[in-house]
């Protein structure tokens, strides 16, 4: 089963936008349900645009170098959160038919929720400082907040805004006007007509400036869900299938686990001299083991058997695998002059560690004997520190 | 290097006496492996792993030995590179193992006779990570 990716989301939600649209009851819906499901989907719509360009309206004005695009998302969102609020006046003043939602309250409830969830995944690769910043916490993240996701989020959102106008003006004509709360509903539904035009027209000068293109919507399409996968430890005998498997699940879980380290290795007691040394060590082990491995292929390379790999390629991806051990060894021999406090810490990262180490091993040597000394078998992780810590450096 | 180092810190083990005396050998010894390991772990593909991890093993004994209190205040100077005919990897692969044999017996003892826990503590450590050298370089590894 492949992982749900922006694009599944992106597609529901049109979809059910798109349904309610083009429904023909919108003249005997009931106005109070279709509005506030109407009202939700917009001030979803908002929260996307709020989550590119984090900026607010004064910043806009007085920032000089702000791009066109984070620009129109601000004024967009801005619009739509006037819009939206309008949508909530007129649902609490609009009068209740108690008819229950017909077919495109329904359908505008589900693209809200759609596009909820597809927010939801974007949120997957990120994280919220105490400066109230992005963080990244995947390998997508620095796609899900690139200028090309916010041209194509942005004109996905504002297309949305020019389709739904014609919708809430019809919800606004539905209502009768009789009473003087009608009066008040049509108005607010009026005025959030124009609101979501201004929505659509907000995004114009950055689409004339700069299009969003048909790469950009595909990648936005493209983002899955950032997903860790479960641990496979090592078992006594397994396939090559298997060990490559473990292999890559070790290694994505090792991509994973590396966002955020840089702001708790400050504080950890888990950052300690044998666990960097250690973690070192086997980051240089693994590296060798797949140099031969890379290699080996490339002697084999295109001598038939149904493998087809270019030999030139393996042969640079080899010499870049060399290179990488040969630095994590520097880094490994420059903490063997080093000591902390504080010893004897098994992490998730030494887990890893030992997992990917072990695999590489038995494949690289095609032995499932290869062993390794995994982190800390036999350490009391209660024992107290020996002594006070010293830095110092041995040797030259 | 050669092997002429080693067998002369095998005979420093051996003269060791008491327990002070024994964790400045037991750190020279734990310098001399990982300095040799770390020469070592180029020649021979099939050795890079065991050899890599020795080091870092050895790293661990001399800093669990450098913590005890009784360790004197004055390290020897660090042991010197390998040169080329040093022996081949598989030769000094047995020779560090069983340096590291008689520097575990050496530390266990050591650690019987220590009056301080924390002497008693640094020493047991040691050993273990030097009888983790064993397995890592040992006949059977």
């Amino acid at each position: 089963m492949t992982a749900a990716t922006f694009g599944d989301f992106l597609r529901q939600a049109d979809e059910h936008l798109e349904a309610a649209v083009t429904s023909s009851e919108s003249q005997t819906a009931d106005q109070v349900v279709t509005t506030r499901a109407l009202g939700r989907l917009v001030a979803g719509m908002a929260r996307c645009l709020d989550d590119r360009a984090r900026y607010d309206v004064v910043e806009v004005v007085t920032r000089p170098g702000l791009r066109a695009w984070d620009r129109a998302a601000v004024d967009a969102s801005a619009a739509l959160r006037k819009a939206a609020d309008c949508l909530d006046q007129g649902a609490r003043t609009a009068e209740d038919r108690e008819s229950g939602p017909g077919d495109a309250a329904r359908h505008l409830a589900a693209a809200a929720t759609s596009l909820a969830a597809g927010r939801d995944l974007l949120h997957t690769h990120l994280a919220t400082t105490p400066d109230d910043l992005w963080a990244w916490r995947s390998e997508w993240a620095p796609a899900v907040t690139s200028p090309p996701i916010t041209r194509a989020l942005t004109a996905e959102v504002a297309r949305w805004s020019y389709r739904l106008a014609p919708l809430t003006a019809g919800l606004a004509s539905a209502g009768s006007a009789d009473s003087p709360a009608s009066a008040i509903a049509r108005n607010e539904l009026q005025v959030a007509t124009q609101w979501l035009w201004a929505a659509d027209a907000a995004v114009q000068p950055a689409q004339a400036a700069n299009p969003v293109t048909a790469d950009d919507a595909r990648l936005l399409c493209a983002i899955p869900a950032a997903q860790r996968p479960g641990r496979l430890p090592p078992s006594g005998a397994e396939s090559v299938t298997e060990l490559c498997e473990g292999i890559r699940v070790s290694a994505e879980r090792l991509r994973t686990a590396v966002f955020g380290t840089a702001e708790r290795a400050q504080w950890t007691p888990a950052a300690t001299a044998d666990t960097w040394r250690w973690t070192a060590r086997a980051a240089a082990v693994i590296g060798h083991a797949s140099e031969l491995a890379l290699r080996s292929l490339s002697e084999h390379a295109g001598r038939g058997g149904g493998l087809s790999l270019d030999r030139s390629q393996l042969h640079a991806a080899a010499d870049a695998v060399a290179r990488t051990w040969t630095a994590w060894r520097q880094v490994s021999a420059t903490w063997n002059g080093l000591t902390t406090e504080t010893r004897g810490h098994a992490t998730q990262i030494t887990t890893e560690m030992t997992d990917l180490l072990l695999r590489m091993g038995r494949l690289t040597w095609d032995d499932p004997r290869w062993r390794v000394p995994t982190y800390l078998t036999h350490q009391n992780c209660q024992t107290p520190p020996i002594a006070w810590g010293y830095v110092r450096t041995s040797g030259p | 290097m050669d092997m002429h180092d080693i067998d002369a810190m095998r005979a420093r083990l051996g003269a060791a006496d008491g327990v002070a005396d024994m964790l400045a050998a037991g750190w020279d010894a734990f310098e001399l492996v990982q300095a040799v390991a770390d020469d070592y772990a180029d020649r021979e593909p099939g050795m890079f792993a065991a050899f890599m991890f020795t080091a870092a093993s050895a790293a661990e004994g001399r800093d669990a030995v450098g913590f005890a209190p009784s360790m004197p205040c004055n390290p020897s100077a660090p042991a010197s590179q390998a040169g080329p005919d040093a022996g081949d990897a598989h030769e000094v692969a047995g020779e560090l193992a069983g340096l590291t044999s008689a520097l575990g017996s050496r530390l266990q003892a050591a650690a019987g006779e220590a009056e301080d826990p924390g002497d008693r503590h640094a020493c047991q450590y040691a050993a273990r990570e030097a009888d983790r050298i064993g397995h890592l370089l040992g006949p059977d590894r």
